[in-house]
């Protein structure tokens, strides 16, 4: 899917779930989407996990990771769900070890077409474009400010990390 | 169950997380609902037992679901149910895990916990179903 596609569609999900807002309420659009989400810890190695039946999924994901991080591994999960279950399969299983944000979009393991799709799509989850193009506009931010993209992390609910590279992929950084 | 503090202290924990995910303090909350802040502080550690017209007010000042709130049964007793997984399921586990035991170990109960929750949630036909049956044995 194109980046543009991925951008649509990522705006279309939170619509059609009534969850476009922010900050984005991940778990409710999981459930929304008839995801059951659960909680675990999962020790160093281990993000999160999306098991897949039917056409119902669960996803797993590490409570010791921080908050913004849990967050990115739910939205990366639900993306693998929306985006790469193949429907004549019965189970279907997604692991997700370690998710790191990179300025490309690129996932740590960097190879895997699904992953970098993942991270792409879910970060168009939390922050969607129209979103952070609003809020910029509405807060009257000043980009080249790092506050401002502190500020726009805590409005998201993501990590700094993630806001930045959001920003990167969309163009708006310089 | 013989009582029902550990399904408390998990609403609680849920509450909490959902209040962190909207950024409010608890004393904003407290305000918004017209309660204390100790009522808060105690319902998000589970020794206050929120009635029912308080969870529904609550799941709607954090902009979450009601059902949300409320912890599913595997949730509290995690190992009383685990699913087998099928042989493709542990291969992927073991690729994912390079071999590595511990990991292989906790990939493997969360998955079962997985697939036991969605097993839960929406009853497979099975037992009326040959052509599964078959594929099975």
């Amino acid at each position: 899917m194109t980046r543009e596609k991925l951008e649509e569609k990522a705006e279309k999900t939170l619509r059609e779930t009534d969850t476009y807002r922010i900050p984005i309420a991940i778990e409710v659009l999981a459930h929304r989407l008839n995801v059951a989400i659960q909680s675990e810890a999962l020790g160093d190695n281990v993000a999160g996990m999306l098991v897949v039946e039917g056409n119902r999924g669960a996803i797993g994901y590490n409570s010791t990771h921080a908050l913004v991080r849990q967050r990115f591994t739910i939205a990366h999960e639900i993306s693998h769900y929306l985006l790469h279950v193949r429907k004549n399969q019965k189970s279907q299983l997604f692991i997700d070890r370690h998710l790191t944000f990179r300025r490309d979009g690129y996932s740590a393991g960097g190879v895997d077409f699904e992953e970098v799709e993942a991270n792409q799509f879910g970060a168009a989850l939390l922050m969607p474009r129209s979103l952070v193009r609003q809020e910029i506009k509405r807060s009257d931010l000043d980009l080249d400010d790092e506050e401002a993209i502190i500020f726009l992390a805590k409005r998201f609910h993501v990590s700094t990390a993630a806001m930045s590279n959001r920003l990167s992929n969309l163009g708006l950084l310089r | 169950m013989a009582d029902f503090d550990d399904l408390y202290a998990e609403v609680g924990r849920k509450l909490r997380q959902a209040r962190v995910t909207q950024g409010l303090s608890q004393e904003k909350l407290a305000q918004q609902l017209g309660i204390s802040r100790a009522s808060v502080v105690n319902i998000e550690a589970g020794r206050q037992r929120a009635p029912l017209h308080l969870l529904w007010q609550l799941s709607e000042a954090l902009a979450t679901d009601l059902s949300l709130l409320i912890p599913r049964r595997e949730e509290l007793s995690p190992v009383a149910k685990e699913t087998a997984l099928q042989p493709t399921m542990v291969k992927r586990i073991r690729e994912a895990a390079n071999n590595e035991p511990d990991t292989i170990k906790v990939l493997t109960r969360l998955a079962s916990k997985l697939k036991a929750a969605i097993e839960i949630e929406s009853p497979v036909r099975k037992s009326n179903d040959p052509r599964k049956a078959r594929r099975k044995g």
